[in-house]
């Protein structure tokens, strides 16, 4: 059962760095096409 | 932005029914959980293949170079996630059967389709010439994508293996415990709604660079 804790925190952890990542891509790719629908 | 928000929250949810709400399998015990992201990674594997070929017969219809592009990085998602179901089922081989290979037809089959969309990346890469090259590659995206059915689908039900019965059996029905079909059902949506956000991230990058470029 602690092994299956484990498991789990490392899997929330892991998808918790995953969508920061694809969040704070998101949010870079959107400022550039501001900047270029404000050119 | 919001159903990105929602799709995080989704995964949590689901990762929790997976480790939680969803009980041991019978014989397997907490090892079948491994099944809630190796059917859905091979899966968006499948999808991603899929819409590859479809963009490599759009560029074919219409010489249009954006197609060219989606299909590449279709190709690419896929072969990631192809990879990691590669991964995960040599992890779950490793815990039942004792090794982490053992060229068992499902692990052959899979090794065989990595290797065909390798060698598309390799052929692009080869090819200096644009026009030459997206027609190249969507000519092999096109026909490598025959290949998948065979070998996702059929060869590793025509021989003995080891791999546990498919999701979708040979008598067509789906033997899984409830909570766990609806804890896997859940992922299935997920992944595939990753792979909706990747691409759809893959897009606007091509697009923004389109534009920098004129």
């Amino acid at each position: 059962m602690s092994e299956l804790r484990v498991v789990l925190a490392v899997s929330v952890i892991s998808w918790g760095g995953i969508l920061y990542f694809l969040l704070r891509l998101d949010a870079r790719i959107k400022a550039l096409e501001r900047q270029y629908d404000s050119r | 932005m919001s159903w990105k928000y929602t799709l995080g929250f989704w995964f949590f949810l689901s990762i929790a029914g997976a480790f939680v709400y969803a009980p041991p399998a019978m014989g397997l015990g907490d090892l079948a959980r491994i099944i809630f992201f190796h059917v859905p990674l091979a899966w968006v594997g499948v999808l991603a293949y899929l819409v590859a070929m479809v963009n490599g017969v759009r560029y074919l219809k219409t010489a249009r170079p954006e197609y060219d592009h989606k299909a590449a990085f279709n190709a690419e998602i896929g072969l990631v996630f192809t990879l990691l179901a590669t991964v995960t089922g040599a992890i779950f081989a490793r815990h039942t059967w004792g090794m982490y290979w053992n060229w068992d037809p499902r692990q052959v089959s899979i090794f065989v389709l990595l290797l065909i969309y390798g060698a598309y990346f390799a052929l692009r890469s080869s090819v200096e010439n644009p026009q030459r090259r997206a027609r190249l590659s969507a000519v092999y995206i096109s026909l490598a994508f025959i290949t998948v059915p065979f070998l996702v689908f059929i060869i590793p039900r025509l021989y003995p293996t080891l791999h546990p019965d498919p999701i979708l059996n040979a008598e067509r029905r789906i033997n899984m415990e409830g909570r766990m079909l609806q804890v896997f059902l859940a992922f299935l949506a997920g992944f595939t709604g990753l792979y909706a956000w990747i691409a759809q991230l893959e897009s606007r990058v091509l697009r923004l660079r389109a534009r920098f470029k004129r």
